[in-house]
């Protein structure tokens, strides 16, 4: 078997194509090799070329390695950061530049802090607006991930789709709130709609432009080990888009938080928007800087889970930075 | 040991029989639709036996890489059409399998799940397919890495990986694009005896499109040399040093020969290049 007693041509070039150049026989005018590689002469400087062993210099001279002093760096220059902010603002408000009652200090928001926190206007209110911002995020996302993968992978769905996701994508999700309030009522059904209406608009957007940056030899690869069209949608471009769909999770949830204060703030008995409202009617300043730093907690918190969920989803992609 | 053909072959049948057709196949891109059409692929007509490995050779731009696609079924001919097995070819299939140049490894699947991925879509039950990948990651040597990712891999290795993919697709003829053509030197030339040896151990009829000559010769039994587009066959030197082939084959005189023929045939060809519209 392994030898190649063949019988037959591997080749056979068919018919007297007249576009067949007749092909030129081997030129027996070879070039020659080039035998005039000259001797290298005798220098007298030094060599080119000198192999050094410096391992143990190179180890002693680098100290701690690079990648935790990084981080030590990136922690401390953070925390630098943010203390630099506060202690400006401390000072200022310690000084009385502005009315304490506009300006609270520090160690005055801490205690309203720690107060509304322990009588329940603050977990109320964190409940509230929590309840709000899952439900339309993960409603607004799951639509806008379903949909936007669909429109970015069949051509047909992309054009029934796409002019209407291009005409509300420019409205800011706030001006439905009139209309929504109109047609649900001020309840929370509204709140929801709004608050998915923005998160949708963001992740379908993520999610189409995702399905387009699919490589083509990835699709190309999966057709020619045999995948349909179907196959190759969930197969293969599903989760090479995960990043973007990530990406656009990442997006709408700040969006969701965003839009949720915002229609707090025009209508609603409860929650974080709600009380920030209450808060500069009666001139508790202290109590909008509460609202706003628990907002961004939050907030915070839950970007920080995503990017939990991202890292662990995403392992097989290089590792940025 | 080697020729060049100088006229057209007729076809001859034997117990190997021919796998692929190429029937006046003609193609050309459609560019802008002011400017003409740019014709990659001249009138070509080629038959190739079963179980043999085919180089094709050409200058770049020369329609190679295109003959190649329109045989997968990712590129439909203008003219003329592809038989593979006896069957016309409609669109990509798994019975033509590809390795292209770039690293088609899906960086989301481990090697175990990349190479069982064809079978997979095959709807091949998940013990049998994971036997079939496990055979296939240790023909080329990569046991130890079943279940790393890609990333975690050497650009050679990842071409390993295609190998075993492809082949564990089990396909009737495999494409490969210049498969080796983004390796540095020394991996290249690790892969080809991978290749060589894979390929005498597990016969297929391969159409391999390359710019290196030596790795043509190499692994091929017969090397089709084309013209400057639009492309066209300038030339077939049949290639039949024993099998099985060690990389001291590079420096036997009759090899190194071929190579000077084979180059030769080149230059000749890319000279016979119209030099009319196209840049």
């Amino acid at each position: 078997m392994m030898t190649n007693s063949r019988d037959v041509e591997p080749v056979s070039l068919v018919g007297d194509e007249p576009g067949f150049d007749s092909p030129s026989m081997p030129s027996d005018a070879a070039p020659a090799p080039d035998q005039t590689v000259g001797e290298v002469p005798a220098t007298s400087g030094p060599p080119p070329v000198t192999v050094v062993d410096r391992s143990l210099e190179a180890v002693t001279a680098s100290g701690s390695p690079p990648r935790a002093r990084n981080s030590w760096e990136r922690i401390a220059l953070g925390a630098l950061g943010i203390a630099i902010v506060v202690a400006i603002y401390t000072a200022v408000a310690t000084l009385g530049i502005k009315n304490n009652a506009i300006m609270p200090t520090p160690s005055r928001i801490f205690s309203t802090g720690l107060h509304n926190l322990s009588n329940g206007t603050i977990p109320d209110a964190i409940w509230a607006s929590l309840k709000r911002v899952l439900a339309g995020y993960a409603v607004g996302s799951a639509a806008g991930i379903i949909i936007g993968t669909s429109m970015g992978w069949f051509k047909r769905i992309e054009y029934l789709i796409s002019p209407l996701v291009e005409a509300i994508r420019p409205i800011p999700g706030l001006a439905f709130v009139p209309l929504v309030i109109l047609w649900f009522g001020i309840g929370e059904t509204s709140k929801v709609i709004v608050i998915a209406e923005a998160a949708f608009v963001v992740s379908v957007v993520n999610a189409r432009a995702g399905m387009k940056e699919v490589a083509n030899t990835y699709v190309e690869a999966a057709e020619t080990l045999g995948a349909s069209r179907f196959q190759v949608f969930y197969s293969v471009a599903l989760p090479s888009a995960v990043p973007y769909l990530f990406a656009g999770l990442r997006v709408a949830l700040a969006v969701s938080w965003a839009t949720l204060v915002a229609a707090e703030l025009i209508a609603a008995q409860q929650g974080l928007g709600y009380l920030l409202q209450e808060g500069s009617q009666f001139f508790q300043t202290d109590l909008v800087m509460v609202v706003i730093v628990f907002i961004g907690a939050l907030a915070t918190v839950m970007d920080q889970l995503l990017k939990f969920v991202q890292r662990r989803v995403t392992r097989w992609a290089e590792v940025k930075r | 040991m080697s020729m060049s053909m100088t006229s057209a072959v007729p076809v001859k049948t034997s117990e190997q029989g021919i796998a692929i057709s190429l029937v006046d196949v003609r193609h050309e891109y459609v560019r802008t639709r002011r400017s003409d059409p740019l014709e990659a692929l001249g009138r070509t007509s080629l038959d190739i036996a079963r179980n043999s490995f085919v180089s094709f050779v050409g200058p770049s731009g020369c329609g190679k890489s295109t003959l190649l696609r329109i045989v997968a079924g990712l590129v439909t001919p203008t003219e003329g059409s592809v038989l593979v097995e006896g069957e016309r070819v409609h669109g990509p299939d798994a019975k033509r399998g590809m390795v292209f140049q770039q690293d088609a490894v899906f960086p989301w699947l481990t090697v175990r799940r990349n190479v069982a991925y064809g079978p997979r879509m095959r709807g091949v039950p998940r013990r049998e397919r994971q036997r079939a990948a496990d055979e296939w990651i240790s023909l080329v040597g990569l046991d130890a890495f079943a279940h790393a990712y890609p990333r975690e891999l050497s650009g050679g290795m990842r071409k390993r990986v295609d190998l075993a993919r492809s082949y564990a697709a089990d396909p009737d003829v495999l494409l490969m694009d210049e498969p080796f053509g983004a390796l540095d030197a020394l991996t290249r030339e690790q892969m080809q005896l991978e290749l060589l040896r894979l390929w005498e151990e597990r016969r297929k009829t391969v159409l391999f499109v390359t710019h290196d000559l030596e790795e043509a010769l190499l692994l091929s039994d017969a090397v089709v040399v084309m013209t400057a587009r639009p492309s066209r066959i300038h030339a077939v030197e049949i290639n039949n040093f024993p099998r099985p082939r060690r990389p001291e084959l590079r420096s036997d005189p009759a090899f190194v020969e071929a190579r000077q023929r084979l180059d030769a045939l080149l230059m000749s060809g890319s000279a016979h290049a119209p030099t009319s519209a196209t840049t």
